[in-house]
């Protein structure tokens, strides 16, 4: 039973709230949603084959782009809720899953944009969605996916 | 800066203690061993620990199974996060009272704080 009172010194106050401090962060490293890996494939191929023109501007073609810059989000959900840390949404900062779907619907748009931009006014039909989607999903990582340290 | 200065909760004087419940306050749960990596300490000391923050009613401990294997999770109940809270404001109100400012350093030792 542990009724005593306890005192502690300015010195050890403070060393106590940077333990407190060091246990936030290692949390939030380690519910880091995925490694680096997937996001520089995926980037990859998307350049790779808005370079080698080999999927042609076809609604086929749209939906593998999108299929892309969704999946990299979700996937990074889903990895993040199995994991052996289930985190506290306030713990990753407000408006996490807003940030989420919000990431999600802007990959949508923007990748659809940039398919009219490009079918319209260029003769690169899917180099530019390549470089638009590649740059989403960049910023995606950045932003919502906390760009990995290390 | 008036009103009853918040105290330190003695069940959470221990660096140790502490850190597990720094360390749970930012999930819904966490698996023993990633708690225990996290914290740094053995199977057999966090198991002690987590009893004695149970035994107050700081900590939910629940068994399960991932696939074939069994796994324990621990998580913070309601008590426990707000035994949390009310402790760190006391820590930062002790701080505060020194004239020191607070902010984040790199460094995560801290010393065990003195118990009477």
């Amino acid at each position: 039973m542990e009724s005593r009172s306890v005192e502690y010194t300015p010195e050890q106050a403070r060393a106590a709230l940077d333990d407190v401090a060091l246990r936030r962060r290692q949390l939030t490293g380690a519910v880091r949603p995925l490694p680096f890996w997937p996001l520089a494939v995926t980037v990859g191929w998307l350049l790779a084959t808005g370079l080698l023109r080999e999927l042609p501007t076809t609604p086929v073609s749209r939906a593998a782009y999108l299929v892309v810059c969704v999946l990299y989000p979700v996937g990074m959900f889903v990895a993040n809720h199995f994991r052996p840390i289930r985190p506290r949404l306030a713990a990753l900062g407000a408006g996490w899953w807003v940030r989420l779907v919000v990431g999600l619907a802007l990959g949508v748009v923007v990748t659809l944009y940039a398919f009219d931009l490009a079918e319209e006014h260029t003769s690169m039909p899917n180099l530019i969605p390549s470089v638009v989607a590649s740059a989403y999903l960049v910023l995606f990582a950045l932003v919502a996916n906390r760009w990995p340290r290390r | 800066m008036t009103g009853p200065a918040p105290q330190p909760d003695p069940h959470l004087a221990t660096t140790t203690r502490l850190s597990i419940v720094a360390f749970l306050a930012g999930a819904e749960e966490a698996e023993f061993g990633a708690v225990r990596d996290a914290v740094g300490l053995t199977d057999s000391h966090l198991s002690k620990q987590a009893a004695a923050l149970e035994a107050v009613g700081y900590v939910q401990v629940r068994k399960g199974y991932a696939g074939r294997r069994p796994r324990t999770w621990l998580a913070l109940t309601p008590a426990g996060r707000a035994a949390f809270t009310a402790h760190v404001a006391a820590l930062n109100a002790i701080v505060a009272a020194a004239g020191e400012r607070l902010g984040p350093t790199p460094s995560g030792t801290s010393a065990p704080p003195g118990t009477r």
